[in-house]
């Protein structure tokens, strides 16, 4: 989870959230080195005191100007679009979870398993109510149970208005659209607790309706659909 | 790698902490020098040479960037392999007569 005055990225917690990191490297390297080249020109055309009253164009500045930029794009944009279809691969998910915003909670839904009873809603827990280990804002009174080593489906819709369900961590986010059913996959290698909060603006609690996901190894996480089926 | 340098999944935070990072900025820095220098030995022209050794700078900074980065993947790629095929072995540790069929290519 995020640490006070955090503006980085989270840790990764799954294989396409490693691979955004990757990417968000790849291309702040890039950037670093534009801005260094835009300042020593800045700074190179204020220490200029030649002036040309005639000049008026020059086709090797205009090329160079033109090709540098657009092969720079073409190292951005090869793994920018690799890692945008490997995002998008299907991959046969194992389980699917059905997320839907309300104003202000979110509701889950198992119906992988024909009972009815796998269902619950979460709520944040107000600070007041907080054991003192628990993150301020972003607890919640239920979880969503997920197991590991295990491609997972979220779909995820609205009830009302739109709302976007995000765990940074597991490089996930998708809007809540209500009357569309917007689909997610994750794979989570490792057991942990993920948190995350709503991030489509959606009215007065729009910033105390988090999302709480909590991967366990797959015995634990049958042991839990027992618990909640018999 | 460098010990300071972490892949994605448990990382310091911090600019020079970025796998690769100091590899490729060394490089550039290095190889701008070096490129001014021998440009302004040649013309003695101070700010053209500076023009160059700042030029070269970014796009060896660049270069140096993208080998360290492929480097890193292909490792990282052997490694997860030698890892399968580790705990494979583990699986069939001890079991005789066995037909292993590679998953991607259908081949035996």
């Amino acid at each position: 989870m995020a640490t006070w005055a955090q503006i980085s990225l989270q840790d990764a917690a799954s294989p396409i959230m490693e691979e955004l990191i990757y990417f968000h490297d790849h291309t702040l390297i890039i950037l670093t080195l534009i801005i260094t080249v835009v300042f020593y020109v800045l700074a190179s055309l204020l220490h200029n005191t030649f002036t040309n009253r005639f000049l008026l164009e020059s086709q090797q500045i205009e090329t160079a100007w033109t090709l540098i930029p657009a092969i720079i794009l073409i190292f951005i944009a090869l793994p920018s679009l690799r890692l945008l279809y490997l995002m998008d691969e299907i991959n046969d998910p194992h389980l699917t979870i059905k997320a839907t915003g309300h104003q202000w909670y979110w509701s889950y839904e198992y119906t992988d398993y024909e009972s009815d009873d796998l269902s619950f809603d979460a709520y944040m827990i107000p600070t007041s109510d907080l054991e003192p280990w628990e993150p301020r804002l972003l607890e919640t009174d239920a979880r969503i149970i997920a197991p590991t080593h295990s491609p997972i489906r979220i779909l995820v819709t609205s009830d009302d208005v739109l709302h976007s369900w995000t765990i940074p961590a597991l490089g996930l986010k998708m809007d809540a659209i209500p009357g569309r059913l917007n689909q997610i996959t994750f794979y989570a290698p490792r057991s942990g607790v993920f948190y995350g909060q709503c991030s489509e603006i959606c009215g007065a609690n729009h910033s105390f309706m988090p999302i709480v996901l909590e991967t366990v190894p797959l015995e634990e996480f049958e042991a839990w659909v027992n618990s909640y089926l018999l | 790698m460098s010990e300071t340098e972490t892949d994605g999944y448990s990382r310091e935070k911090g600019f020079f902490k970025i796998p690769c990072s100091r590899t490729a900025f060394m490089t550039g820095v290095g190889s701008g020098l070096v490129i001014g220098l021998a440009h302004f030995m040649f013309t003695s022209r101070v700010k053209r040479s500076a023009d160059v050794s700042v030029l070269s700078f970014g796009f060896i900074t660049l270069g140096a960037w993208c080998v360290c980065r492929y480097d890193r993947a292909r490792k990282r790629l052997q490694q997860k392999k030698i890892k399968e095929n580790l705990q494979h072995g583990i699986k069939l540790e001890k079991v005789n007569n066995v037909t292993v069929v590679d998953s991607e290519s259908g081949s035996t």
